[in-house]
């Protein structure tokens, strides 16, 4: 229901109207996700045996944070994104990708077994199919929403790709910082995401002269 | 009341005792056995067959858990699951259904909300979803159903992490059912019911058992349970959850019954069986032991039948006829033989003893002859020297020619006497009248003298009698020769023929008469009657009363009747009379008639 939610409130936003040439400001700060989260157990595989591969831990701990309602210049023609997820060590990486609407996911495979990317989403369904190592299939993304794509050999492998139709969001990065650039002054409901479901809400406002706003989120 | 004392009776109640005491003690010993045997053995297979029950509810819960984790784990039903949406997981659900053999009774996953978002299977409606919601530990627990007892097993649809990310949850589930009842019944032999709080939800039984097992469902350990005419033993175990489901109120459990009747009517054919080879090996021990008692009474019965015979006839000669039978008692031949040997001593003891007798009875007799003679002789003497005198009247010549004549006469009587007491008799049987042998005998008693003191009271219709004529002649002569004397003696006066009145004299009356198969012939005189001293001594030889007598007469004529087969009888008053009666046969023994 709340991605429905989501979803819908991202098509909402593009009614929003927002004055043009004004001063931009950004909202920056930084979500902390409490609750530890441990590399998930990697299970052996065959191709393990002997060599014992160096492990990639999930980043788990990344977020995202975005515009629940976006300005209208966001939906302004952009050019298509063109992105990348991993599949290493039997795992998605990145764990989170947020991209916008029309971007194309790269899907390589860097293992060293076959690997599948499928989804049954409602942003998108669909299914690459298995290859081996050094392929890659790639995937336009032309729905917004959550997409959560699985690997059909790998139970344990998933991954998160949220798909907007506007450009004001961000990923935190490792020490769960984020910041969001080019938003005209003005009232936003803001919302931090985190696997697989929005956490918190919040309302921020960016003066009329622009500037800097931080706004911290704490996801317990 | 049977003769114990017998020795037939005595071995064959031993033997037979003895067989009935030994067979009832193995029958009773072997049907005790038998029967707790039996009943551990009963008691043993139901505790058996409880844990295999037990042990087959475990695997079938084990491998439903097993696919349940097997399933949970597919990517694909983790991605259709994580989209919340029932349309989507639903084919999966279906498809994993119709993939199973057989299709569980409970197919239900619920989202990470405890939202169903596919359902499947007959007992999908007991699930509560939001069970166990958020958790990662694998529940198995079990829900009383209509249709029996449902085992759901469930397990979490989740990402492996720290924590892990649960997804939702899937639910497999069977029913402990009327089907599966009936399959563990064919497995294990047992009848199985399931039921919850007193009420039997599914079995193997018809459903009449149903309210007799609902009583039993409580009960600790082994129970008898009773209906459709057959006993049961039950045992009830209850089924609990695991995995920290909720119990919940009810209590299922499980029964399992073996028939005790069952096993019962096997033992009472084994009991039959018992019984009638008892039967038969008594029967056999009986007949054996009566057979071999008769091989020792059958020699024994011979034995005694033939000192019976020699008792009642004094047949000496008479023998133990034993068949020689190899299977009859030594001991009792030997019997036999030593009777035989006995009677053939005895035999000859008589007869050498008789020949004694019957020597030194010659020695008396010598005496007694001698001195016979010597009278007759000193009196002829006398008639010879009266004779050789000269000048003799003829008186005197006719008289000591009549003495010598007469004196001839008493020594030859005297040597016939003899010779018929000494030799042994030989009789010559024949038919003959015994009214006319009475008639002669009287007429020869009273030769030549009057015979009107006798009277003569024969039985006209006596039939023919075989006997020696001759020899039953002259015993009858010897007994009224006898009488004769005795009413000689009792006369007052010996007159003339004829002076004295018929009435007034004592007279001698023979009376034959036919008593059965005998005859009779009674001698009454009314003489002297012989004195209670000499009664004792009448039928010893050579005693006799009389100056004249050989004291032969009455001893020979016993012989003669005795020897004819008949008897002679004496009642005698003194100065009243005496009345001899002679009992004889139809016929003498020895006749061949």
């Amino acid at each position: 229901m709340r991605k429905v939610i989501l979803s819908l409130s991202l098509v909402i936003t593009a009614v929003v109207a927002v004055p043009a040439q004004r001063p931009l400001g950004s909202i920056r700060g930084r979500v902390d996700v409490r609750r530890v989260v441990a590399a998930p157990e990697r299970r052996p595989g065959v191709a393990d045996l002997g060599s014992p591969a160096a492990r990639d831990v999930p980043d788990t701990r990344r977020a995202v944070v975005y515009l629940e309602s976006a300005p209208s210049p966001a939906f302004e023609e952009r050019e298509p994104v063109r992105m990348s997820m991993d599949q290493r060590n039997e795992t998605f990486y990145p764990h989170v990708l947020a991209v916008t609407v029309g971007a194309v996911v790269d899907f390589p495979n860097s293992d060293s077994t076959y690997h599948n990317v499928f989804s049954l989403s409602k942003a998108k369904r669909f299914d690459l199919g298995r290859y081996a190592r050094g392929k890659s299939k790639a995937i336009v993304f032309d729905k917004p929403g959550m997409v959560r794509v699985f690997c059909d050999i790998h139970s344990h492998m998933s991954a998160f790709i949220l798909v907007f139709n506007h450009p004001y969001f961000a990923t935190t990065d490792a020490e769960g910082r984020y910041r969001i650039d080019n938003l005209p002054p003005g009232t936003y409901a803001v919302a931090a995401w985190h696997e697989g479901e929005t956490r918190d809400n919040r309302s921020v406002t960016i003066p009329p002269q622009g500037g800097p706003v931080d706004l911290d989120f704490d996801i317990p | 009341m049977m003769r114990v004392a017998s020795l037939t009776n005595r071995i064959f109640l031993a033997c037979t005792l003895l067989a009935t005491l030994s067979l009832g003690f193995a029958f009773y010993f072997v049907n005790a056995k038998a029967t707790t045997e039996a009943e551990a053995s009963l008691e043993r297979e139901l505790t058996d067959a409880a844990s295999l029950v037990d042990q087959q509810r475990a695997q079938l819960t084990d491998i439903y858990t097993g696919w349940a984790r097997v399933i949970a784990d597919s990517s694909t039903l983790k991605a259709a699951v994580d989209t919340g949406d029932a349309p989507t997981v639903q084919p999966f659900a279906d498809n994993y259904v119709k993939a199973m053999s057989p299709p569980p009774d409970v197919f239900v996953v619920s989202d990470r909300r405890g939202r169903v978002v596919a359902v499947a299977g007959t007992g999908a409606a007991a699930i509560d979803p939001a069970e166990g919601r958020g958790s990662i530990d694998a529940t198995s627990r079990v829900i009383a159903h209509d249709r029996g007892i449902l085992q759901v097993v469930s397990v979490p649809i989740f990402l492996t992490g720290d924590p892990p990310a649960v997804l939702g949850r899937l639910f497999l589930g069977f029913f402990l059912d009327d089907n599966l009842a009936q399959r563990l019944q064919a497995g294990t032999g047992s009848q199985i019911a399931f039921g919850a709080d007193g009420r039997v939800l599914a079995s193997s039984l018809p459903d009449s058992a149903n309210a007799p097992l609902g009583a039993a469902m409580n009960a600790n350990g082994i129970t008898r349970v009773r209906f459709n005419d057959e006993e049961f033993l039950a045992l009830s175990r209850s089924i609990a959850s695991s995995g920290g489901a909720p119990d919940g109120a009810t209590h299922p459990v499980v029964i399992t019954l073996r028939s005790r009747t069952e096993r019962l009517r096997f033992l009472t054919t084994v009991r039959n069986g018992l019984v009638g080879a008892l039967i038969l090996t008594m029967l056999l021990a009986t007949i054996l032991s009566y057979a071999v008692a008769r091989t020792m009474t059958r020699p024994l019965a011979a034995v005694t039948g033939a000192m019976r015979h020699v008792a009642a006839t004094g047949d000496l000669t008479r023998k133990v006829a034993l068949r020689s039978r190899a299977w009859d008692d030594e001991d009792a031949r030997v019997l036999a033989a030593s009777f035989n040997t006995l009677t053939e001593s005895i035999s000859r003891f008589q007869q050498e003893a008789s020949q004694k007798d019957r020597l030194s009875s010659l020695g008396r007799l010598s005496t007694v002859v001698a001195h016979e003679i010597r009278n007759p002789l000193m009196i002829i003497r006398a008639a010879l020297s009266s004779l050789r005198r000269p000048g003799m009247s003829d008186l005197e010549l006719r008289d000591a020619i009549a003495d010598i004549e007469g004196e001839t006469q008493r020594l030859n009587r005297l040597v016939t006497e003899v010779l018929d007491f000494a030799k042994p008799i030989r009789f010559e049987l024949r038919e003959a009248d015994l009214n006319e042998i009475c008639r002669s005998s009287v007429a020869a008693a009273w030769a030549g003298v009057a015979r009107d003191s006798v009277r003569l009271e024969f039985d006209a219709q006596l039939p023919p009698l075989v006997t020696d004529a001759e020899r039953l002649r002259t015993a009858l002569v010897n007994i009224l020769v006898n009488a004769r004397h005795a009413v000689e003696a009792a006369a007052p006066v010996v007159a003339g023929h004829g002076s004295v009145a018929v009435a007034e004299r004592p007279t001698v009356i023979v009376r034959t008469m036919q008593r059965g198969d005998r005859v009779e012939v009674t001698i009454r005189d009314q003489g002297t009657g012989i004195a209670a001293d000499d009664m004792a001594h009448i039928f010893d030889p050579y005693f006799t009363t009389r100056r004249a007598g050989t004291g032969l007469g009455l001893p020979i004529s016993r012989n003669i009747i005795e020897g004819l087969g008949g008897s002679i009888r004496v009642r005698s008053t003194r100065g009243a009379g005496t009345d001899i009666s002679v009992d004889l046969p139809l016929a003498a023994p020895g006749a061949t008639e």
